[in-house]
């Protein structure tokens, strides 16, 4: 499938509303035709990998490896990580870094490819540079990510040592989410979250971009979620992209 | 230990509240009450509250005492769980540790219970009056309070707190969690409508800070985290009306 954005966004509009928060939620993001082949996509034809941090760093783990933990090793794993998330930065969810994998020459014939090169098209940074103002922006990063219950992305700035980030993005495409669900993605004015700015709850064919850096998280997803979170995330970025995971 | 003198904190300025409030029909107030009973009613909470296990069964709420579930077959406590998960997952659910000291004190039990000082405090002149300034309703007579303990897992799904039976004018909580950290979760999430919306504000468990919001107005208490390293406590009920 060829991507494009949805042909009526009206971008001075969008670009007006984004000068006022420096960040900005889009509804009806992409042709309907194309946010169902991505959902199908991440529901079916995508090689989720579990990542989690374990305090000083990002750890991956295959999901099959993941199920078949005896008990005692998953119960220790899960000890880490909640160590790690109760007084600092953590997170745990389900990942595909497409756009790492693409660059390093794997998944080329992968569906997700025609994306990945969508977003790095003018047709999304073009877009982008008009609705966020910044000329500055000439490349992109993405991953796909699946956040099931218990999942959650901690309170964090995006700023990355070394590298120019000046925009963080997430499509969401999680048809039919409840409120009471969590796994909202939620603002705050500085590192404590001193209080929420705003709270955004997983929504489909939605996009959301922020300047960064800003301080955000990825509330819990609720135990008892009937769906899971699916959405596409990444930076733009200016200049030599972030390192390869 | 020396009896602690429960009152609200006297630099309160409960015109400029009310102003406040009146303006969004809810409120979040620091420092309610003087550091010492803040201190003493968490020490209360942590220590001598006789906890009882409350979900919702897909019908209605369900009271069970730690005991009891001491002593379910392990099949039995996972259909218990079950159960509020299956209800949640699609409508209203709950899930957390209550203790609800005010109908239990009205019928006589627990005569020597920790919080028993507390709740004749929340129904004296001193209180009505700042509940009956604050939310500029005269006819506020009686204050239902409950106490609750939410550890990880827990939750209370949205809901908009009117009950045909009852005359509740005013939700609050007395939120008394120290050092938490937003990561944690268990806020107290207000909704522009019965469907969620749009999240128009979010209050994360404190210490020593009150909420108080008028009924009806849809809200949930969001899902401790796993990694939560402490409960989030707090005690909470309605301001009611004469018909209650």
């Amino acid at each position: 499938m060829e991507f494009k954005l949805n042909p009526d966004l009206d971008l001075d509009a969008l670009g007006e509303a984004y000068a006022v928060k420096k960040r900005l939620q889009i509804k009806q993001i992409l042709p309907t035709k194309a946010a169902k082949h991505i959902n199908e996509l991440m529901d079916k034809q995508t090689p989720w990998i579990f990542t989690f941090s374990d305090g000083s760093g990002t750890n991956y783990m295959p999901i099959p490896m993941l199920r078949s933990l005896p008990p005692q090793e998953n119960a220790r794993l899960q000890q880490m990580i909640n160590q790690t998330s109760r007084n600092g930065f953590g997170f745990c969810y389900n990942t595909f870094n497409f756009h790492n994998e693409i660059m390093k020459g794997n998944f080329l014939d992968h569906p997700i490819k025609k994306f990945d090169d969508f977003l790095q098209s003018d047709k999304f940074l073009g877009f982008i540079r008009k609705v966020t103002g910044d000329e500055t922006i000439d490349g992109c990063g993405a991953a796909a990510t699946w956040f099931g219950p218990g999942h959650y992305l901690n309170i964090h700035s995006d700023q990355i040592k070394g590298c120019d980030l000046r925009a963080a993005f997430i499509f969401n495409f999680s048809p039919k989410w409840r409120a009471d669900w969590g796994g909202e993605l939620k603002f705050f004015p500085d590192k404590e979250g001193s209080k929420v700015e705003e709270g955004l709850f997983p929504a489909y064919n939605v996009l959301n971009i922020a300047t960064v850096p800003y301080y955000h998280s990825v509330g819990v997803v609720a135990p008892f979620a009937g769906a899971p979170r699916f959405s596409i995330s990444g930076w733009l970025f200016s200049g030599k992209p972030p390192p390869l995971h | 230990m020396s009896t602690t003198e429960y009152k609200l904190d006297p630099d309160l300025n409960v015109d400029a509240l009310a102003a406040e409030f009146a303006a969004q029909d809810r409120i979040q107030i620091q420092k309610i009450l003087p550091k010492e009973v803040a201190v003493r009613l968490h020490s209360i909470l942590a220590h001598e509250t006789p906890w009882d296990y409350m979900c919702f069964d897909g019908e209605k709420g369900q009271c069970t005492s730690f005991e009891k579930i001491n002593d379910m077959s392990p099949q039995d406590r996972q259909a218990l769980t079950r159960t509020h998960l299956e209800a949640a997952r699609t409508g209203f659910s709950f899930s957390y540790n209550g203790f609800n000291f005010r109908s239990e004190f009205r019928e006589g039990n627990h005569p020597e219970q920790s919080l028993r000082p507390f709740d004749s405090f929340l129904n004296s002149d001193p209180f009505l009056t700042f509940a009956r300034k604050l939310i500029n309703d005269p006819e506020v007579a009686g204050v239902e309070g409950n106490a609750s303990w939410y550890g990880p897992g827990h939750y209370l799904n949205l809901h908009d707190d009117r009950m045909d039976r009852q005359d509740r004018r005013a939700a609050f909580v007395f939120n008394l969690s120290p050092n938490w950290r937003v990561d944690w979760g268990g806020e107290l999430k207000m909704f522009s409508n019965r469907r969620g919306g749009k999240l128009v504000d979010a209050f994360f468990p404190a210490f020593n800070v009150l909420n108080v919001f008028k009924v009806p107005q849809y809200h949930a208490v969001n899902p401790v985290a796993a990694f939560a390293g402490a409960p989030r406590l707090s005690i909470s009920g309605w301001f009611h009306g004469p018909t209650s």
